[in-house]
């Protein structure tokens, strides 16, 4: 394989960078990974609120369709 | 929000929704979010209630479903609850069935938490359901804990590291080159993609460092709020975490405590508060329990008392009435948020410019890409040739170059002593034309001192007062102590090595001021007892101290009001007391409380020996004169500003007679404007009120909103404005000017964390200092600007032209790269890095709505960059690309020297820079894997090394010639504009500086130039 000068220059300063500053970096690395699991349990927690706001509804609407009517005077009589 | 309660477990909980017809009830649940732990728990517990059918509790939404039989038993309670539930909340008889405690407490009346000082004491106990002997119970406590939270206040929020990060990559030059990169990588260029990205990075990187490094260091200075307080709890004294305290509890306060809550005063004894944080004001305020008016402002409620506060003198009790997020500081902290800081004016300029050259560079691209697919060319060869263009119309290194400018001009600052927490504020501090700074804290030291000594003889300095201990009744300077010792009421406490002393700051000043001159306090004490004490009251504005004096005699000091002190006193040190001597003090009081004095007389008298108290026969001692002094360099600072052309204007809570004094006292001139003026003004008509400003010197009694809004008012009228104080009340207004300054390590944490700049060592002059450092960034920012343009230009044009022309692209996005980052940037870095004049701060400052660079600067950036193209097109034509990209690399490192200032010779780092640069192309040229990353032929020519010297040389020496060219043209006749200027402005006397238009004359002698950037173009 030849020896390509650029992609190894571009590893060394690469790896240089990384660590020299993973360090610094970390905090920031920290911060991107708890917002990334802030955004996946609001997510979820979206999800989750409408599902049961749909089940809410479906469950009032059954309550009432299936509630029993007031018998009227005149069957009653009958 | 109520609570939830169940067998072991107590949250918050909120109804969401209630169905009666279908039995359900929804509650979201505070913290429930991914705990499925908890969520099993309240499972259990709900199922074994009766009436239950359901509960279903996940940990997913936070929320419970309760589904409930129709003959649950908590359904008759529900209709029978004294409460009508309030929408979204959980009716109170429902917490008490699930809990098993029956009914629930009915909850206190809302009440306006800003009217408790208008309401009495027994009124104020009954409405927060407390006791006045036993306190609250521990069990109501705990559940009014839980209910509004512990006594927090949230800390000023600071950036987030990742806040910090984006905001580096968030401008339109950034995303051009990411798009670039993204371009190159769709094209396989994936060298040239990570080149570019590579230059974004490390502009990232470094503005990152500087300023997440500032925000550690402001971090560390956070002072700790936790604390202690005692409380009255189940009828016993108790010492709880101020974290801890609620609504309701009686709360004891004594000299020396910090107030922890806000409280309505249900006793006091003597008891005063320092409120200099809040309100601004110099003095202790006086406590008392009596209601004050609805209408009272926050200075004057003597009724109540401030979280954040400290208690000076006396004793007292005080019922919390708001905690946390509900007191005032917290308030003040809401305001704060509110405000926007605004973008400073070299960030306004720099994203101005940056867009312009974005959209430069876009519509370059756009036309090379037109041309060149008319002519036919392959689309990759089109595209590589517009990302040429995008790179090569913006300046990679301006980010890293400004930085530097910045940086540098930052550690220069906090070499003396200031901490700079937003870079751009380094540069903003330069174009700063008005300083609004607060009185107390910022302009004085906050801490009261005994400045004056009259014995009837003159006046004294206290500071040369030496007390003679043997003749404590024989030397007058001594006895005014001794009396002012024995007469005071202070606490003094040993904190380690330090003495603190707790009491008014007036009876601290006078202590102190004793302990100087050398007397024991201690030993006067024990030799001289107090036996009883007779305070100030109704109508007598004196305190009477009787003592023991050896040999079984005793004696009575009195302090107190002048005109009061005078009545009691037939004496004085020389003898009796004529007419024409208490004459001379009267008119002597008056004449110190004019200059802002707080003027009290001292007496003494032997008594009989019964001690019968009379009120006739007093010996005077003196006056002595007391006050708030100024900061060491605070009357220096405003002159020397007043020198800059820099306006400043008082901002102060404090009383308006103290302010004018102070005003007077650092050699202000102009109208004063007192607190219902300001809210007129304010009102008023924006013509009317520009006019008024500029006439305004002093503004007392306003509250943080008002200095926000004179901040405001004044950036409306154009001016950049630089806002200096230390406490609370300054942090809204130190957000919301173009520049924040917080004075002191000692100043409030809200207020550190507000402001742009800190500084440390408290000392005015600095920021004087810090704005000749901004003028200094700014020349050489205009002046880098002016080469990075000019270069970027012929690069730009050179591209531009070789595809109108249909000739091949004659530098490829590397060597442009390679030409922008490294060989640019290193000159660009010891043009902005020059050290500036001496004389920087007597010439006014550049007028605020000026554009960074000027439009005679730009002028003379298009030509330069014009001719320099030229020479590169010469070099291409004679040698092809890699010549021209030796001579533009050439010019590069020649150019400089035209922009630089012409009245220093260049320093040592400016050429170690250029040399730097010069090398870096040496070694390029030189070093074949780098001529092969470059797209450099193999073989090496000397022409590429003779368009190199001819590319340093010619910009060089072509550049001093013609400057020198247009300084004599312009000596000889000055610009048509100038002249009709000086014309129009008449006699011009040395050193004073005019403003005409949108320009600047600086008067120097008899000659008038024009403004820097006008005499080098």
């Amino acid at each position: 394989m030849k020896f390509h000068w650029p992609s190894f220059l571009l590893g060394v300063g690469a790896g240089a960078v990384g660590v020299l500053f993973v360090r610094q970096f970390r905090p920031v690395l920290v911060e991107l990974a708890t917002a990334g699991y802030q955004l996946a349990d609001t997510v979820a927690a979206r999800i989750a609120m409408l599902r049961e706001d749909a089940e809410d509804v479906l469950a009032e609407a059954k309550a009432r369709a299936r509630r029993p009517r007031p018998v009227s005077r005149v069957r009653a009589r009958v | 929000m109520k609570t939830l309660q169940l067998r072991s477990t107590v949250a918050p909980a909120r109804l969401v929704r209630q169905s009666a017809s279908a039995r359900r009830l929804r509650f979201e649940v505070e913290g429930l979010i991914g705990q499925a732990a908890v969520a099993r728990r309240i499972e259990m517990e709900l199922r074994a209630q009766p009436g239950v059918d359901e509960a279903r509790a996940d940990p997913r939404s936070g929320r419970i479903l309760v589904r409930y039989a129709s003959d649950a038993a908590f359904l008759k309670r529900l209709r029978a609850s004294v409460e009508p539930p309030a929408p979204r909340q959980v009716p109170s008889s429902l917490l008490g069935w699930l809990g098993g405690k029956g009914q629930a407490r009915p909850q206190p009346a809302s009440v306006d938490p800003t009217a408790w000082h208008t309401l009495p004491v027994a009124d104020a106990v009954q409405l927060l359901t407390s006791n006045l002997k036993r306190g609250l119970d521990s069990r109501e406590a705990a559940r009014r804990l839980l209910e509004s939270g512990p006594n927090v206040l949230r800390p000023p929020e600071s950036r987030t590291r990742l806040e910090i990060l984006l905001s580096q990559v968030t401008n339109l030059p950034a995303w051009l080159l990411l798009g670039s990169s993204a371009l190159s990588a769709l094209l396989r260029d994936f060298f040239d993609a990570g080149a570019i990205l590579s230059a974004v990075g490390l502009n990232t990187v470094i503005g990152y460092e500087i300023e997440r490094t500032n925000e550690d260091l402001l971090a560390s200075w956070r002072q700790l709020e936790a604390g202690q307080a005692e409380v009255v709890r189940d009828g016993v004294l108790r010492i709880v975490p101020a974290t801890e305290l609620v609504v309701g509890d009686v709360l004891l306060c004594r000299a020396g405590d910090r107030v922890p809550a806000d409280a309505r005063v249900v006793d006091a004894h003597r008891l005063t508060c320092n409120e200099a944080p809040l309100t601004g004001e110099s003095e202790p305020e006086a406590k008392s329990t009596e209601p004050v008016g609805e209408a009272a402002v926050l200075a004057e409620r003597s009724s109540m008392l401030y979280a954040g506060t400290t208690v000076a003198s006396g004793h007292g009790r005080a019922l919390v009435t708001a905690t946390g997020a509900g007191t005032e500081v917290a308030r003040i902290g809401q305001l704060l948020s509110q405000q926007q800081a605004p973008q400073t004016p070299l960030e306004r300029r720099l994203d101005h410019l940056g867009n312009q050259l974005t959209a430069a560079g876009v519509a370059a691209g756009v036309a090379s890409a037109c041309i060149g697919l008319l002519r036919g060319r392959p689309l990759n060869q089109v595209v590589r040739s517009a990302i040429a263009l995008g790179v090569a119309a913006i300046p990679e290194g301006l980010p890293i170059v400004s930085t530097a400018a910045l940086v540098r001009s930052m550690q220069r600052m906090r070499r003396r002593g200031m901490v700079v927490r937003r870079l751009a504020s380094a540069e903003t501090l330069g174009g700063v034309t008005v300083v609004c700074a607060d009185k107390t804290g910022t302009l004085t030291r906050n801490d009261m001192a005994l400045e004056v000594i009259d014995l009837g003889y003159g006046e004294i300095d206290p500071a040369g007062v030496k007390a003679v201990p043997a003749k404590l009744f024989a030397d007058g300077p001594t006895l005014a102590l001794v009396a002012a010792v024995l007469n005071s009421d202070v606490d003094v406490q040993q904190n380690g090595r330090a003495v603190e002393i707790f009491g008014s700051a007036t009876e601290r000043a006078l202590v102190v001021a004793a302990v100087h001159a050398g007397l024991d306090r201690m030993r006067l004490r024990r030799l001289y007892p107090r036996r009883s004490l007779r305070e100030r009251g109704e109508g007598v504005h004196y305190v009477m101290t009787i003592h023991d004096a050896p040999g079984g005699e005793k004696i009575a000091f009195v302090k107190g009001a002048p005109e009061q002190v005078l009545a009691l006193c037939d004496w004085d040190l020389k003898g009796r007391l004529r007419p024409a001597a208490r004459k001379r003090l009267l008119a002597r009081n008056q004449a110190l409380a004019a200059e802002g004095f707080r003027v009290l007389a001292l007496a003494w008298r032997r008594l009989p020996r019964d001690g019968l108290v009379v009120e006739t026969g007093y010996t005077l001692i003196g006056l002595v004169g007391l006050r708030d002094p100024l900061r060491p360099g605070s009357a220096d600072a405003i002159r020397t500003a007043a020198r800059a052309g820099i306006r400043t204007v008082i901002l102060t809570g404090d009383q308006q007679r103290t302010a004018d004094a102070i005003a007077r006292a650092v050699g202000l001139e102009g109208e004063t404007v007192d607190g219902p003026e300001v809210a007129r003004m304010l009102a008023g008509g924006a013509k009317d009120m520009r006019s008024r400003l500029a006439r305004v010197a002093v503004f007392s009694r306003v509250s943080p909103v008002d200095k926000v809004e004179i901040v405001k008012a004044l950036r409306a009228n154009g001016q950049i404005v630089a806002m200096a104080g230390d406490g609370v009340n300054d942090a809204a207004a130190l957000k919301a000017a173009d520049v924040g300054i917080a004075i002191g390590i000692r100043s409030s944490d809200v207020a550190r964390q507000a402001a742009d700049v800190v500084l440390e060592n408290e000392d005015l002059r600095s920021i004087l200092s810090a704005v000749g450092e901004g003028r200094i960034v700014q020349d050489n920012l205009r002046r880098t600007l002016r080469f990075m343009l000019a270069t970027n230009l012929s690069e730009s044009v050179l591209t531009l032209g070789a595809a109108i022309v249909g000739a091949a692209d004659p530098f490829t996005p590397l060597q442009l790269l390679w030409v922008n980052l490294l060989s640019e940037t290193l000159p660009a870095l010891a043009l902005a890095l020059e050290p500036g004049q001496p004389d920087v701060l007597d010439r006014a400052p550049a007028p605020p709505d000026a554009p960074l660079m000027p439009p005679p600067a730009v002028r003379g950036a298009i030509r330069d960059g014009l001719l320099l193209t030229g020479l590169g097109a010469t070099a291409l034509a004679v040698g092809g690309p890699a010549v021209a990209f030796s001579t533009m690399v050439g010019t590069n490192l020649g150019y400089p020297f035209a922009c630089r200032s012409q009245d220093s010779v260049p320093g040592r780092r400016f050429f170690a820079l250029i040399s730097s640069g010069a090398a870096l192309q040496l070694v390029a040229l030189a070093f074949p894997p780098l001529r092969a990353v470059l797209g450099l032929p193999q073989a090496f020519s000397l022409l590429e090394v003779g368009g190199f010297a001819a590319g340093v040389l010619l910009p060089w020496v072509g550049g001093h010639t013609v400057r020198e060219e247009i300084i004599v043209r312009q000596e000889r006749t000055p610009p048509a504009d100038v002249r009709s200027r000086r014309n129009t402005l008449g006699q011009i006397r040395t050193g004073q500086i005019r403003r005409a238009g949108n320009s600047l004359l600086v008067a120097g002698g008899n000659r008038l130039l024009a403004n820097q950037s006008e005499v080098n173009p």
